[in-house]
């Protein structure tokens, strides 16, 4: 189960948040070269499962929210978790849910009212649950239109899936990969103590290093 | 002069509006106004009783056997001393208040228990003996609860008076010449009385943070929507708006024939921005486009979430999103330092039936929709259980497995029902 371990290196880097205007969130030298995410633009945040995507995205919402602004949170599968979210910071009153009910029209609609209404300050598409063929059927136009409707504004659209999905419309992908397991205690009576995961910066490819960090568990 | 009305029942109100702009509610059953000026309009104290008289009998209140006290007096605490305690219409000459309440018993006197105890013991029974009662021993032993006790005792106060505004209402009813079946031509019925209602909204700085609408259709039954706002609105096209996505989202049910709005009167609300304050979304804006969002995912799947307190899993209400204004930040600040990342836990709901092969107490193998694969490391049985006196009731064994597809997976085994599901992958 989970339990309430810090992590040595990844929860001190989102500590130390810079106040940037032009950057997101992250302000370790490294990590904010490596995860930069751009503002007035669309990032994707790809990766299998428990690569460490969703802890990305609470980690990108925290940050905002913490500095005041309205963040919004479609979720095309209803898979969202308030309680860990919470524990990652997100400050859930300032947080708008959508419950898209696995339909990714939907979860596309939502997004376009909310990017239109303006004023947020980032927009996660949750469609890391959406299928491969389900993703190659949304239609290149929609992107387009969120490009168009993000830039010029400061907020990020944050769009996250097991592939990358927006092409040419991402100004950011990021991939994220599990690189395994940490686990305590003895053999008999293991305890899940975090996962290890590795993101790199596909696009825009940049000459450091990817950054190896734990989610504690 | 002032004139007090006390009755237990009647409109004490509207009679007093008759006569007076400057009402004030003192209690339940009384009423104080003010007659200046009506000396020039009806004539001397006396006639203005009886006019007062004649008017509350217009009202019906003679006909259904009101009965009611009149007082008139030159300051209001004398006039509703007088009328709370005295059958009847009395009138007040100036300079003789004190003489009209002394024989008063000291127990009218709106003050403490403590304080009418004291004056038991020293024997002041009517307000008279408490006005004798020098000002400064009174001031040394009471301080000014004392003072005042004493010049309400001769009729000696002045005050203003709380001046009550009557409640308006801001609504509105159309029957309609045709029942109505399209949206369309509603819409058309619904502006005109939106812009009416919100222009005269609009005149008093107010705004509305709720709206009823009641629709009534021609197989006699009623369709009702109540909406609330996230931020008061005073615009009319915006309102129409919102009303026309609630109504595509919430059709009625048969063709309409009248209509009827009522809107919540609340000040508008006006927010200062700051330059170093991160930017908003424009209230009306938001409240758009939570509504158009609520008509395509439904009411309850918009919103804040909020964790209850309880140790059920998934267990979280979906508030209305109302975000508390940017000055609260810091708190959160604060909270969000003091936490680390941890592992995020992405949720299936409803959670996946899975088939487990269990080997040596431990779950070996786990296939599930879109999960399966051999259990590589498993950490568990993790027991919970709780709120079984409720339907809510839940317990279970969790384990938490890394498996061989490459996701680290939550599952558990519902032990009332002896089924496997999959809960969740950490993420």
């Amino acid at each position: 189960m989970a339990n309430t371990l810090v992590s040595p290196i990844l929860s001190d880097l989102v500590r130390k948040g810079t106040s940037s205007a032009e950057s997101a969130f992250l302000g370790l030298d490294h990590l904010s070269q490596i995860l930069r995410l751009p503002r007035g633009a669309i990032s994707e945040i790809i990766g299998r499962p428990s690569s460490g995507r969703t802890a990305f995205l609470h980690a990108i919402l925290a940050e905002s929210l913490s500095r005041g602004e309205i963040c919004a949170f479609i979720d095309c599968a209803d898979s969202f978790d308030p309680a860990t979210a919470k524990c990652n910071g997100v400050a859930l009153e300032r947080l708008l849910w959508v419950r898209c009910g696995q339909k990714p029209d939907s979860a596309l609609k939502a997004t376009d009212w909310i990017l239109h209404g303006g004023g947020f300050g980032v927009i996660v598409l949750d469609l890391c649950d959406a299928s491969p063929e389900t993703l190659r059927r949304i239609p290149l136009p929609w992107w387009y239109r969120f490009r168009r409707a993000v830039e010029n504004t400061t907020s990020i659209l944050a769009i996250a899936g097991s592939q990358s999905i927006a092409g040419s419309c991402a100004s950011c992908i990021i991939d994220m990969e599990r690189r395994g397991a940490r686990w305590s205690g003895s053999a008999r009576v293991p305890v899940l103590d975090g996962i290890d995961f590795r993101a790199a910066s596909r696009k825009p490819v940049r000459a450091s290093a990817p950054l190896h960090a734990v989610l504690a568990g | 002069m002032f004139a007090c009305i006390h009755s237990n029942h009647g409109d004490l109100f509207a009679l007093a509006s008759s006569f007076s702009p400057s009402v004030e509610r003192t209690s339940p059953g009384t009423v104080v106004f003010s007659i200046a000026g009506l000396g020039r309009l009806i004539g001397t104290p006396h006639q203005i009783a009886a006019e007062i008289g004649r008017c509350g009998a217009s009202l019906g209140m003679q006909a259904r056997g009101i009965q009611a006290n009149l007082a008139m007096a030159n300051n209001p605490d004398t006039a509703v001393l007088i009328a709370t305690n005295k059958p009847g219409v009395t009138i007040v000459p100036p300079g003789k208040e004190a003489d009209f309440l002394g024989h008063l018993p000291i127990e009218v006197l709106n003050t403490s228990p403590q304080l009418l105890e004291t004056f038991e013991r020293w024997g002041i029974r009517t307000l008279a003996a408490l006005a004798e009662l020098p000002e400064i021993g009174l001031a040394e032993r009471f301080g000014e609860a004392g003072v005042y006790l004493r010049r309400l005792a001769l009729g000696r106060t002045q005050r203003a008076l709380h001046i009550a505004t009557p409640e308006i209402k801001f609504e509105k009813r159309v029957e309609l010449d045709h029942p109505l079946e399209l949206l369309e031509p509603l819409l058309f019925v619904l502006s005109s009385i939106l812009n009416e209602l919100l222009s005269a909204m609009r005149r008093l700085s107010l705004a509305a943070n709720r709206i009823h609408l009641g629709l009534e259709l021609e197989n006699k039954s009623r369709h009702e929507r109540i909406l609330e706002f996230a931020a008061p609105i005073q615009d009319a096209s915006m309102l129409l708006k919102i009303l026309h996505l609630d109504l595509e989202a919430h059709p009625a049910a048969a063709a309409i024939t009248a209509v009827k709005i009522e809107l919540n009167p609340v000040a508008p609300q006006s927010v200062q921005h700051g330059l170093f304050l991160p930017s908003q979304p424009e209230p009306q804006k938001l409240q758009l486009v939570l509504t158009r969002i609520a008509g395509l995912v439904g009411e309850h799947n918009v919103g804040s979430p909020a964790p209850l307190d309880t140790h059920r899993p998934d267990a979280f209400v979906m508030l209305p999103f109302r975000p508390p204004a940017p000055a609260a930040t810091l708190a959160t600040a604060e909270i969000r330092r003091r936490t680390s990342l941890q592992i995020a836990l992405r949720m299936f709901r409803p959670a996946l039936q899975a088939n487990v092969r269990v080997k040596q107490e431990r779950p070996a193998e786990v296939a599930a929709t879109g999960v399966r694969g051999t259990v590589l490391t498993a950490s568990g049985p993790w027991r919970t259980a709780g709120e079984w006196w409720t339907e809510t009731r839940w317990m279970r064994d969790a384990w938490d497995i890394d498996l061989s597809d490459g996701g680290v997976y939550r599952i558990y085994l519902q032990l009332d029902l002896r089924r496997w599901f999959v809960e969740g992958v950490y993420d």
